[in-house]
């Protein structure tokens, strides 16, 4: 499965080197162009319960407000 | 078999199927609110094999937009449309998976007959005489129960059938246990329902009130659009109010914690607060509002006048310290609450959902908080606006458009009024006084009647559901449904996708196709009707419930009934061929996609739409865009939507000068109506015997009655079933530790159910929350039918309860 997703961050996502390191360090995340706030990428898992946790990890880290998924192939 | 280069091309595709991933997300993330209105461009395609086309998603209210990618006949991918202006590309966790709904493994594909305790599969053409019999046997004991689910021609057709055909207004939504209240409470207050504001005010307002409200879970993408602002460094304030902590509660700078029914003292308090800072808005006020106070001798929506002393005097008693003591929120709070209404540099959006709705002073609340902001002037700019938010995707187009309510006609119109009836039987070619002045019965009293034996005065034998799910959510299910199961004399005919808590005591189950699998229109929260085209065959014998409600009205046709019939003794839904001149058979199913079943009936039904300022455009119009807020009025060739309502500048029925027309005033005076309403505390409180107040609702992994979202796999997962939540220290006092199961009992009923402490919600001492998706928990064996006076919904919110570990 392939998702698009845009993580939305609590200020400017350039104040969040850790997070981006760690999304970066992610082998299933691959990271887009940064706009103010917001973070496109997108995760690449072998079914849905790998996806929904690689969504889960995100939700939970500094800085991160929301996650919202714009784009889900279901192959 | 070259199997690397079977490889590299699953790569590549692979490859290709990310890169078109990001691109989504990067549109997504890039997204502005400046958009123009969008039109929908064919030449977008972002997967080559795949087809794509637009609709609105099947969940919520809120009317998000996705594009269905589609291959081989089956739905494959779901994107968010960046052309959509409600949702700009994003969707929530429901929304993503909207496709999955059609495919879980248990739909219903053949019309199932009961057979004692078995079902046995039979035809269609014997399901439709089955359900002739029915009518025609004692057509007024027959009702129709539909949805906010029902499409806009779903809705219409249903509509015209009983009203039209029938002579018989047994007919009800759902929305009559969701969002009832607020239609009443807008008639009450500007003579014509539904929010005068568009979701353009969550982008304006310096303030979001939510009284009761849980946005972030219940329509995170309009509350994804307000925290997005504060992620880009602007300042909004965002206050809750509610009964319990949600998620919305997390991101809120205020939060103010009330007793059931607090929010009624609450409103008067601010209002009380006002007048005496001298904060009101005293221009807007004389220019455009009047005064009203229930009339208790004799009462009616619309009330009797009072004058602003009057108005004054009955507000005295609501001191902030009074609203503390009844509705439990700090007397600071109410003065910062009124002192952001008294601020007119600000501007304020209220909204609110079932938390003021399903209330047994509903339309008193709703009034109430229209009339802060009337009392206020917090009206008639963007990001000034009392706006209510609805649960389903066509609460709005359907319901209260459509008017599939018991009392109600197309376009605001209703059956008790003469003319009104004239005009429908005129657009329908009906023989004059066809239709039938009394209301039907709403939805509890349908209920009711149908559970209770003709023989006791039970007078509903018949009934024919689509699109929703009463076994599960009607309010006390042993006393509204669940009686059914003894009763042999009566019958239930149930339309849907998957066997349901309904469908259980169904005697006729017929198995329908859903959302993309059918042409439909919807209508969301911000007046905004969207269209979408069939995209993928439904499974089976699978039809739609508009081609089912058709197949039946013609067979009752044929049999001679002549509600069937128009002027001229043609078939009421009949259809000509515009070469042949000949009428197209869609009653057949092989003929029902011969022609667009659905604009027919929508470029009928908007004729009805004009005559109360909700005009619609074209059907051709929507097929263009992610959909149009009405009124859409036509000038100089194009057709124009409307973000506010009542409002000089945007609202094109506005006389020039006025500033602010309230053109369907009930005082007949172009004013809308401040009301007064005194607070009074809820139908059942909690006592020895039953000592807690149990509220329920949902949650965000799960939509409504959960009969789609149970069946995708991940969001199943996610919340696999109900719970009960629990503050510690009432935990702590019925000796039940996490996960233990408890006995939960009210008056009506009692669940087993797991318990979880303190869980999403937090609940204040002396409250329990119970989510409604699961169906192997019934929580509404629990729940009380007490009714609002006015708009006869019922309160979810607020049954005594006791516990017990089991």
């Amino acid at each position: 499965m392939t998702a698009g997703l845009v993580a939305t961050f609590d200020k400017a996502v350039a104040g969040f080197d850790q997070t981006i390191s760690a999304i970066e360090a992610h082998p299933d995340v691959e990271l887009g162009e940064a706009t103010c706030s917001r973070l496109p990428m997108t995760i690449e898992a072998g079914d849905a319960q790998g996806l929904e946790s690689v969504t889960n990890w995100l939700q939970n880290l500094k800085g991160i407000v929301h996650i919202d998924v714009v784009f889900v192939h279901y192959e | 078999m070259n199997c690397q280069g079977t490889s590299e091309a699953s790569d590549s595709r692979r490859q290709f199927i990310k890169s078109i991933a990001m691109a989504a997300a990067t549109s997504a993330a890039g997204a502005t609110t400046g958009f123009a209105l969008p039109i929908f461009s064919n030449g977008d395609p972002i997967l080559d094999d795949v087809a794509w086309n637009k609709a609105p998603c099947r969940f919520c209210g809120t009317g998000c937009h996705v594009q269905v990618g589609v291959q081989s006949g089956k739905v494959v991918a779901i994107a968010g449309d960046k052309n959509a202006e409600v949702n700009k590309g994003l969707l929530c966790v429901k929304g993503y998976h909207v496709g999955a709904i059609l495919y879980g493994e248990d739909r219903l594909t053949k019309p199932l007959h009961r057979r004692g305790d078995e079902y046995q599969e039979i035809s269609w053409s014997a399901a439709i005489e089955i359900i002739a019999d029915r009518i025609e046997a004692a057509p007024d004991r027959f009702a129709f129960y539909g949805s906010g689910q029902w499409t806009i021609p779903e809705g219409y057709a249903a509509q015209k059938f009983m009203k039209g055909g029938l002579a018989n207004n047994h007919i009800e939504p759902n929305a009559r246990l969701c969002m009832a209240s607020a239609v009443t409470g807008f008639l009450a207050t500007y003579g014509v329902d539904e929010p005068a504001g568009c979701y353009d005010d969550l982008d304006a307002c310096d303030v979001l009130i939510m009284w009761g409200n849980n946005p972030a879970e219940m329509h995170p993408v309009l509350f994804s659009r307000v925290v997005d602002r504060r992620s880009r460094g602007e300042k909004i304030t965002l206050i809750d109010i509610g009964t319990r902590r949600t998620r919305t509660t997390d991101h809120c700078q205020h939060y103010l914690e009330m007793k059931g029914h607090g929010d009624l003292a609450i409103a008067n308090g601010i209002a009380h607060l006002l007048i005496q800072n001298k904060t009101y808005n005293r221009e807007f006020v004389e220019s455009y509002c009047n005064f009203k106070a229930p009339d208790d001798a004799k009462p009616n929506l619309n009330g009797k006048s009072i004058s602003f002393d009057e108005f004054v005097q009955l507000l005295n008693p609501y001191t902030p310290e009074y609203v503390e003591q009844v509705s439990g929120v700090p007397a600071q709070e109410i003065r910062m609450l009124a002192d952001l209404f008294g601020n007119p540099d600000l501007k304020i959006t209220s909204l609110w959902c079932m938390g003021m709705n399903q209330h047994t002073r509903g339309t008193a609340i709703n009034t109430l908080v229209h009339g802060v902001h009337l009392l206020s002037g917090h009206f008639g700019r963007l990001g000034d606006a009392p706006t209510s938010l609805t649960g389903q995707p066509s609460a709005c187009g359907t319901v209260r458009e459509v008017g599939t309510l018991s009392h109600a006609l197309p376009g605001g119109r209703v059956v008790a009024n003469a003319e009104h009836r004239q005009q429908a039987e005129e657009f329908w070619n009906l023989p004059p006084g066809r239709i039938n002045p009394e209301p039907g019965f709403h939805t509890v009293q349908m209920w009711e009647s149908f559970c209770t034996p003709r023989d006791q005065g039970g007078k509903i034998d018949t009934i024919w559901v689509q699109v929703t799910n009463p076994g599960q959510t009607l309010p006390n299910l042993n006393k509204l449904f669940n009686p059914k199961e003894r009763l042999e004399d009566k019958f239930l005919i149930v339309s849907d996708v998957y066997p349901t808590a309904t469908t259980r005591l169904a005697d006729l189950i017929l198995p329908s196709a859903m959302w993309v699998e059918k042409n439909g229109l919807f209508g969301n929260s911000e007046r905004r009707t969207q269209q979408w085209f069939k995209m993928v065959e439904p499974p089976g014998e699978a039809r739609d419930d508009c081609w089912q409600t058709i197949a039946v009205a013609r067979r009752l046709f044929e049999r001679g009934m002549e509600g069937m019939k128009d002027r001229e003794g043609r078939f009421l839904f009949e259809i000509l061929d515009k070469n042949t001149g000949n009428a197209i058979p869609h009653w057949q199913w092989e003929h029902y996609y011969a022609t667009n079943v659905d604009q027919h009936l929508f470029d009928e039904y908007r004729q009805f739409t004009r005559l109360k300022h909700k005009d619609l455009a074209p059907y051709s119009e929507y097929v263009k865009a992610r959909g149009l807020r009405w009124p859409v009025v036509e000038k100089d060739g194009q057709w124009h939507e409307t973000r506010l309502r009542f409002a000089e500048g945007f609202d094109p029925y506005v006389v020039a000068g006025r500033k602010i027309q309230f053109y369907h005033s009930t005082t007949n005076d172009d004013r809308a109506q401040i009301w007064f309403h005194p607070w009074i505390p809820p139908a059942e409180i909690p006592d020895d015997e039953y000592p807690l107040m149990l509220c329920t609702g949902r949650v965000l992994e799960h939509w409504h009655s959960g009969t789609m979202t149970r069946r995708v796999p991940e969001l199943s997962r996610a919340m696999p079933s109900a719970y009960v939540e629990l503050n510690a220290a009432d935990a702590a006092a019925a000796s039940v530790r996490n996960g233990d199961r408890v006995i939960i009992e009210s008056r009506r009923g009692s669940i087993e159910i797991q318990a979880w402490i303190e869980g999403r919600g937090k609940p204040p001492r002396g409250t329990v929350f119970i989510p409604f998706f699961d169906e192997s928990v019934m929580v509404n064996d629990l729940t009380l039918d007490a009714i609002d006076p006015f708009s006869k919904q019922p309160d979810y919110k607020k049954s005594a309860v006791r516990i017990r570990k089991v």
